[in-house]
């Protein structure tokens, strides 16, 4: 992307989404920034683009208006306060962006692997699965007829 | 308009039509079948991309509002907490459906002379279950002999795996000393009739890309279509026709461009399910027939039951491997099935458990609870829920009543310009109290079971899938729309068999029970060719 708005705008929410979902603390899930899902997430979010830029912004003027700096180089418990105070105050901002990350988050295949699953679509692969105790069956197999004869 | 007049006239490709089109193809009788949506393609089934899960919002979601299919009505289902969700194409609602198969039991067709409510059935069991049976050839039904909760009945294949949710469950039910078993289901558990087995890939409610769950367009369809059924798609019908004695003639429907058509036919079958069918008869009005086709009894789009669902979801410290093996085919529990005068409500339920969630539907149902947090504590929440999750869905039985109902809706309709069906349902005082107590046994099998934590909701929105009741079965042509064979009190060539039928609901999954009646019928039909409009 060419825009130095838009290249600004994706690098903010980069920055967001790492707050929102930052890297495990035994560094096996990786912080959703760092996987690249800021631009697919853009082109997700769509017609509520505009209000997540507002967002943005507002986690900006917050952060600065505290004086610690620029909203990027907060700590992430600093970070998490102001995006705490910005979304009392516009309800709507988080919704549908955490709904669409945790979508994006969780099919992207260094985290499906991290849950220890092939990064691969269940078809046509698909998965063993072994048929269990069936032996356990053997009171209700023995037991008294439980329907009404009619 | 078509030059030929067909023998037989079936309009719908589901579950019913696909099963009467296929009995009487031996026949050799000229059999058509208009069905408004496509065939599938298994290739454009979710399981095949990396973001399979999300396709539940979107072109594989359960309700034809928000689809945005070209095949699809829409459904006014505002004025009813439980919402319409269906499918249709060649397959109908069979495409997304779990295919957990229980048979209704014995009692279920005599609940008037047994249980003193609602009326008993003009069939009954015994003559079902040689249908039962062959539909458990055709549709490839996995199970486990030995049930005591059925007359005994033989499964074509070997069940469907547990794996290790359904050990866990199973324990839970043995430690409480209750019923279970595992779920017959329609799923090819074993290579069946030119279908592969099923490869566990989970979430068979939106459609199984391997082949192996038994929807009618990989069962029926491929046999009746080589056996000169003509199945025509993209036709959607509109009316059926009537001559001047009061006798169907035909259909009247808009092929793929919009086009009005005409198909004439001596029998005419409508398979469109509990809402297509009476929106259709509803639809079908003439001087003859000015309240809808068949309605002299005015019962067309009432008495509509669905099944009222609750869903209990546990939580448990170990992982299940959840994530993988057929979503709602694992084991049944009918403990509660038979009506108990000790209770507080009359009928029973089922328990039918479910498997586990993948990792974005995991994080959405975090999420959708408030149990999963953004920012530094998610990735320890997330693991609590991940693969440890396992549930069930309870069905209980609905009784018919007549506020309860299908019309048609004053303003909505479909791309075509047809009136589209509005829904009119409230839960009774009966099913509430059924509701409670199946929520309070269920949260005591999950604990037993070893769940730390259990949640519930009761009914469930989305489970307007089992549609029932709306053009009844019966003797008496003023308190029901068709006879014991299916075949309209008013109109002697007119059939309908798809789950409109149904004099009750029982507490099980409808589906082998639609399929069942539509093999009755069709022999029937066969049975009586030389006096069929007498
Ligand atoms: C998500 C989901 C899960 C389910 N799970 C289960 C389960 O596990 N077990 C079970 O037993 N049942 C289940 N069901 C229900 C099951 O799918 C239905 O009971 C069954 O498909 C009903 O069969 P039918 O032939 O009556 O109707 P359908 O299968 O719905 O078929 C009706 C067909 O008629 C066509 N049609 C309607 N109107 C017209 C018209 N005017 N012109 C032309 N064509 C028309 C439709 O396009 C459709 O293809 C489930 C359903 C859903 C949606
Ligand atoms: S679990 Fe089996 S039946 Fe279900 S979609 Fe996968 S392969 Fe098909």
């Amino acid at each position: 992307m060419s825009d130095p708005q838009a290249n600004d705008e994706i690098r903010a929410l980069s920055n967001l989404i790492d707050v929102l979902l930052p890297a495990s603390a035994d560094g096996l899930m990786p912080a959703a920034g760092s996987l690249g899902l800021a631009a697919p997430l853009r082109e997700k979010l769509g017609d509520a683009w505009p209000a997540t830029v507002s967002g943005l912004d507002a986690c900006e003027t917050v952060a600065r208006a505290g004086g610690a700096g620029a909203f990027a180089s907060l700590s992430q418990q600093e970070a998490t306060a102001v995006l705490e105070q910005v979304a009392a105050d516009d309800p709507a901002f988080l919704g549908g962006l955490v709904f669409n990350l945790y979508a994006a988050y969780y099919q992207h295949p260094v985290v499906v692997e991290a849950l220890g699953l092939e990064a691969r679509p269940p078809y046509p692969g698909g998965y063993p699965l072994e048929q269990g105790d069936l032996s356990q069956l053997e009171r209700v197999r023995n037991g008294p007829r439980r329907y009404r004869e009619c | 308009m078509s030059e030929e007049i067909a023998d037989v006239l079936i309009i719908g490709a589901g579950a019913a039509g696909a099963a009467i089109a296929w009995s009487l193809a031996e026949t050799r009788m000229r059999i058509v079948c208009l069905e408004q949506g496509d065939w599938m393609n298994p290739a454009d089934y979710p399981t095949s991309r990396s973001d399979w899960e999300m396709d539940r919002f979107g072109a594989f979601g359960l309700s034809p509002n928000g689809r945005g299919r070209a095949e699809d009505y829409p459904v006014n289902d505002d004025d009813s907490p439980i919402k319409i969700s269906n499918f249709n194409a060649v397959g109908g609602s069979t495409i997304l459906y779990a295919a957990h198969f229980p048979r209704m039991h014995p009692s279920d067709f005599r609940v008037r002379t047994l249980d003193g409510v609602a009326d008993d059935w003009p069939v009954d069991y015994a003559t079902l279950e040689p249908y039962y049976d062959q539909n458990a050839q055709m549709m490839g039904v996995a199970g486990l002999a030995g049930d005591p909760a059925y007359p005994p009945k033989e499964p074509t294949l070997p069940p469907v795996p547990f794996g290790k949710l359904g050990d866990t469950l199973g324990r839970g039910f043995e430690k409480l000393g209750w019923h279970w078993w595992p779920s017959d289901s329609a799923i090819a558990t074993e290579e069946h009739a030119g279908r592969a087995p099923c490869v566990n890939l989970g979430p068979c409610i939106m459609g199984c890309a391997q082949g192996a769950k038994g929807s009618t367009d990989v069962t029926y369809w491929p046999v009746a279509v080589r056996e000169g059924v003509e199945l025509r798609t993209r036709c959607r019908v509109r009316e059926i026709t009537v001559d001047e004695n009061g006798m169907a003639d035909g259909a009247i429907y808009l092929d793929a461009n919009g086009v009005e058509q005409k198909q004439k036919a001596e029998i005419v079958i409508v398979a469109c399910n509990g809402v297509g069918t009476p929106r259709l008869l509803l639809n079908s009005c003439s001087s003859r027939f000015p309240d809808g086709l068949a309605n002299s009894s005015g019962l067309v789009g009432k008495n509509l039951m669905f099944h009222p669902y609750a869903m209990v979801t546990g939580i448990f410290e170990e992982r299940l491997d959840g994530w993988k093996g057929p979503t709602g085919c694992c084991l049944i529990s009918q403990e509660f099935y038979e009506t108990d005068p000790s209770l507080d409500f009359v009928r029973g339920y089922s328990f039918e458990m479910l498997r586990g969630m993948g990792p974005v539907s995991t994080a959405l149902f975090g999420m959708g609870t408030g149990r999963l947090p953004w920012g530094a504590d998610h990735h320890e929440a997330y693991a609590q829920i991940w693969d440890r999750t396992a549930g069930m869905v309870i069905i209980c039985e609905d009784l018919p009543e007549e506020h309860n109902q299908v019309t048609l809706d004053p303003e909505l309709t479909d791309g075509d310009g047809i009136p589209a069906p509005k829904i009119t349902y409230q839960l009774s005082e009966n099913s509430r109290r059924m509701l409670d107590h199946a929520v309070t046994r269920g949260t005591e099998i999950l604990e037993a079971a070893g769940a730390v934590e259990t949640l519930s909701e009761a009914p469930l929105p989305p489970a307007g899938w089992h549609l029932m009741g709306t053009a009844r079965m019966g003797t008496d042509p003023k308190r029901s729309v068709v006879d014991s064979w299916c075949r309209s009190h008013d109109v002697k060539n007119l059939f309908i068999v798809d789950g409109s039928v149904f004099v009750t609901s029982g507490g099980v999954n409808p589906t082998n029970t639609i399929q069942a009646l539509a093999l009755y019928v069709a022999d029937k039909i066969k049975k009586n060719l030389t006096n069929l409009f007498e």
